[in-house]
Order: structure tokens, then C-alpha cells, then sequence
């Protein structure tokens, strides 16, 4: 499941990046969200296709959910 | 105030003066001839019995209500015409306000016991009636403004403000045949029946559910030469085939933003129409119309203006103060529909380009995306530039990082062949003509978009 969610991760973070016209740090799971290289914008975009693309707002899944402030905190949820 | 082009002092009298020319007026099922309506009468009562009083218009079927209205204007002192989502709930408030003190309806037995002892029936069966109007009275017409929420909002018309923009130029004197996706129990329905009627036309009027390719076959089969309705209305029409099987001399747009997609569509479907689109609302009436073929307005229609209609920008919104527009609100406490120095706020935001003004969207519509505003509208126009784009709707989607981010539904020609490719180029064309936090952050390609009753692409509460 991990990996599935990564990959699918991956891929909006590519598409985001590169219609942005922006260069991608690699991703490590300890990659900050906001360090990752798109911007609040990007990244705003980014958490609305990973809704899209798994059907479930990372967000809005727990009662207490935090924000997630890495790729691992997005993978994880 | 300023008198229109014609001089009928009512819809009866206008039927009367009319020339023996065939007319019509044609519903899905049934089709009434004006020359037997002239003499004749499809309400069941006295021709008197409805002199002189509010007379709540409210039908199961567009065609009666055409008829009740033709009917009563310069009879009646006040006409109250509903629109047919207005629910039941509400009726006892419009009774109560608009002191309705007869209701003619094809549905007597629905408004018994509102407390309104005067029911009468109407229906499209015209009987014979040998006997003369008397002298018109200036009715007082009763509409009922778009808003959806809560208490329904009524504002004042006349005869005179309701047809103030049908001028001698164009719309009079044709044989023309009107068609409208319009209802018309609401005022840009209302516009196009007046239309047929005073400028000696027919008319095809669209059924409440009637599905639209089945609208454009009658329409079609009764020689349509001028068809109206919304941008969403006609963006529908051209998804379908029955499209191809009208040739108007004249197709027109209002009710919501012509963006340049929408016309250039028009004018390549219709290559032997003149297509324009109007600016017009429930209380300001008909404020301009505009030929050219282009979306937005030229700079100096805010100087010039047109006969009996003043405009400005203010707050970057359209301004208007017009002989066209309505009296007042209707009400107890009512609010002002006017600022003090007489002019209407429309809260349609405009933005000025290279001597054009192109209307952005609604003010109370705006994206706020991390603080930027973003018209749903504008962006809408980006998409439907795009030839495979038929309907767009772009909308707010709640953002942990923005607040919100903007998200597009976008109907496709053809089925099953959207592609990544095709949300990339969308994408890309929204980056080129568009500030980033505009460009939507995914776009959903689906089957098919929601159209309000009157013809208004459905937006979300956000």
C-alpha cells in the first residue's frame, strides 16, 4: 500500500512540478513539505490531486489529523 | 419616463392591431393561434370578473401561463407571475404582500385554501368571446428576482419598463419566429414572449422539462429565426445533434458572461446568424446588447450609454440607472433597489482591457486562494477556448495550505477520450493566460454539468 501511495505521490508531485515549471528536490521521506521546491501554491495544489488521485483528503481522515510537514507524514496518512 | 418604440397600451391590445398574419404560440403538446386568442379566451370566467385585480399567474404549464398574461395585462391592476420552482410554502407570503386577491392557474384545485376566494382556470383550449375590452388600465407586473435562498424577492415592472428595450429597429414588424430555452415565467423568458407578441411574431417555448434536443426539433420544425437563451443553454444545444437542424437568422445570449468561446461557437455552428449577447437582469432590465461578435463591451458604451440608460464602474462593478429597470422591491420593510442618486449595483465585476470592458464575474462569487482573488468565471473562459471543451465549471475546493484552491469539472466533446494529454494543454493555456494561483489545480473530466431552472450554470456555496 506504501509503495502504492508513493508512486501515485510521486507522479503529482511530477506533474505539479513540471506545470509549475518548477525543479523537484528529490524525495526523501524527511523532505519538508514547504522545502520540497513548490512553493505554497504548488504544494496547496499538490494535497488537492492526492485527493483526487487516492479519493480521500489527507486532512480530513482524522479527527485530530495535524498537518503534514513531510513527505513521510503525507505518505503515512 | 420614457415611452418604448411602440405605442400598445396593453398585451390585448396588441394582439387586436395586429395584421392577419398566421402567428402562434406553440408548447410542447399544444399550440395556441393569437388571431383566435385576439377573440377569444382560454380563462373561465366573465371578462370582467378580473378587472381591476391582483392576479397571481401561477401554471403547471408555460403555455397557459403566456395565455393568463396576454389576458390580464391592461385588465388586471396588478399581475403576480410566478416562476414555476416557486415553491408552495412560499404562496401565502405573496398573497399576503402583493394583496393577490385572484389566482388564475391550470391547477385551480392546487391553490385551494390559500385563503384567495377568486380561483380561475385557464387552459389552451381558446373559446370564442364577442365581448370588447374596456379601457386598459397601466397593470403593474409582479416578477420575481433569480435569487435562490430563503424569502422569494419581488420587484415592481409596467408594461412600459418591461418593453422598453423593444425598439422599432430589428425585433418589430418581422414575421419572425422566436424560440426560447428560456422559461417564460421569468424575465428573460418574459422578454422574448413580449417580444413576439407586441413585435407581431410566434413563439416556441421550451416545456419545464422538456429535454433540450427535443426543443431544438420543434424549434427546427416550426422555422425558428430567432433563439435565446444562456451560455450554459447553449453550450447544451451545440452538444447536441438536433442542433445542426435550426438555421436562426438571430441567436442571442444573456443571463450569465458570453465568454469568446461561446460566440466563436455560435458563429461557426450558425454561420448565417447575427449572434449577440445582451446584458439584462430581473431589475435593471435590458441594459445593452452587443453585435460585434466579441465577448465584453467597448469602453465608450459607459459614456455613450444607450437610449434612457446610464451606466458606471464603481468598486469595479457595473453601475446601471435605466427607464427599464424596475420600480422597487416589493415588501413591507422592502430594500432600496437603488443607491441615492438612482443608480442599481449589479455586483457584476468588470475589468478593463486594451478599451473593453469583459465582465469577470459575480462579486459575491470570488475564490479567495491564499488571499488573491479569483473569479470562477475568468478562468472558466480560458477553458472554454479550448475547441473540446463544451461546459466548464470551475469552483473552490477547501485547501489546508490556501484556504481554498480552484478546481475545475470540465464536459468534453466526444466520450471517453479524455486524457492526461488533454488536462495538460488545458493546463497549459490556463498558465499562459492566467496568474498561477488561477490555473485550477486539477481539472475532472465528466459526462455532464448541472443547469439551474433558469438556465445558469449551478455553483457551489463556496
Amino acid at each position: 500500500m506504501a509503495v502504492d501511495v508513493r508512486s501515485t505521490l510521486r507522479a503529482q508531485f511530477e506533474h505539479v512540478a513540471r506545470n509549475q515549471g518548477k525543479a523537484l528536490a528529490a524525495l526523501a521521506d524527511e523532505l519538508p513539505l514547504i522545502g520540497c521546491g513548490l512553493g505554497s501554491l504548488g504544494s496547496a495544489m499538490l494535497v488537492a490531486r492526492f485527493d483526487d488521485a487516492l479519493g480521500f483528503d489527507p486532512f480530513s481522515t482524522t479527527a485530530n489529523a495535524e498537518f503534514p510537514a513531510t513527505i513521510g507524514d503525507f505518505v503515512r496518512v | 419616463m420614457q415611452r418604448p418604440a411602440h405605442d400598445v397600451r396593453s398585451l390585448g391590445d396588441a394582439l387586436r392591431r395586429a395584421s392577419g398574419r398566421e402567428r402562434w404560440l406553440r408548447a410542447p403538446g399544444a399550440s395556441v393561434a393569437l388571431h383566435d386568442l385576439a377573440r377569444g379566451t382560454g380563462l373561465a370566467c366573465r371578462p370582467d370578473e378580473l378587472r381591476g385585480r391582483t392576479v397571481l399567474v401561477r401554471t403547471r404549464d408555460p403555455l397557459t401561463a403566456a395565455l393568463a398574461l396576454i389576458q390580464s395585462d391592461g385588465v388586471a391592476r396588478r399581475l403576480v407571475l410566478c416562476p414555476p420552482d416557486l415553491s408552495d410554502e412560499h404562496i401565502p407570503y405573496v398573497v399576503a404582500t402583493a394583496v393577490v386577491d385572484a389566482i388564475v392557474s391550470d391547477d385551480v384545485a392546487a391553490h385551494r385554501g390559500v385563503g384567495v376566494e377568486r380561483l380561475v382556470a385557464c387552459s389552451a383550449t381558446i373559446e370564442p368571446s364577442e365581448v370588447e375590452p374596456g379601457e386598459w388600465l397601466d397593470t403593474e407586473w409582479i416578477l420575481f428576482t433569480s435569487g435562490t435562498t430563503g424569502r422569494p424577492k419581488m420587484v415592481v415592472h409596467t408594461l412600459a419598463t418591461l418593453t422598453g428595450a423593444i425598439t422599432s429597429g430589428g425585433a418589430l414588424g418581422g414575421a419572425y419566429v422566436w424560440g426560447t430555452f428560456y422559461d417564460i415565467r421569468r424575465y428573460g423568458g418574459l422578454q422574448i414572449l413580449l417580444r413576439a407578441v407586441i413585435g407581431g411574431g410566434s413563439l416556441v417555448l421550451s416545456g419545464e422539462q422538456e429535454p433540450v434536443g427535443e426543443f431544438l426539433r420543434r424549434a427546427a420544425e416550426a422555422g425558428v429565426t430567432h433563439l435565446t437563451g444562456t451560455p450554459s443553454h447553449w453550450r447544451r444545444a451545440l452538444m447536441n445533434p438536433a442542433a445542426r437542424a435550426v438555421v436562426p437568422l438571430y441567436a442571442r445570449l444573456s443571463g450569465e458572461i458570453a465568454d469568446q468561446g461561446i460566440l466563436d461557437a455560435l458563429r461557426a455552428a450558425f454561420p448565417g446568424a447575427a449572434v449577440s449577447h445582451a446584458f439584462a437582469s430581473t431589475e435593471v432590465g435590458v441594459v445593452f446588447e452587443v453585435s460585434d461578435g466579441r465577448a465584453g463591451f467597448p469602453m465608450h458604451m459607459i459614456e455613450n450609454g444607450a437610449s434612457g440608460v446610464a451606466m458606471k464602474i464603481e468598486d469595479e462593478s457595473l453601475r446601471v440607472r435605466s427607464s427599464r429597470m424596475a420600480l422597487r422591491y416589493l415588501g413591507d420593510s422592502p430594500d432600496a433597489l437603488t443607491d441615492e442618486t438612482g443608480f442599481v449595483d449589479t455586483g457584476d465585476m468588470v475589468e478593463l482591457r486594451d478599451g473593453r470592458y469583459y465582465f469577470v464575474g459575480r462579486r459575491d462569487g470570488i475564490i479567495n486562494v491564499g488571499g488573491l482573488k479569483v473569479h470562477p468565471e475568468e478562468v472558466e473562459a480560458v477553458l472554454h477556448r479550448h475547441p473540446r471543451v463544451r461546459m466548464a465549471l470551475v469552483t473552490a475546493r477547501k485547501n489546508p495550505i490556501t484556504g481554498a484552491i480552484v478546481v475545475a469539472d470540465v464536459v468534453c466533446a466526444g466520450h471517453g477520450i479524455a486524457t492526461e494529454h488533454l488536462e495538460n494543454e488545458l493546463l497549459a493555456s490556463c498558465r499562459q493566460s492566467l496568474a498561477p494561483h488561477k490555473v485550477p489545480a486539477s481539472i475532472r473530466f465528466v459526462s455532464s454539468l448541472d443547469v439551474t431552472p433558469a438556465g445558469k450554470m449551478v455553483r457551489g456555496d463556496t
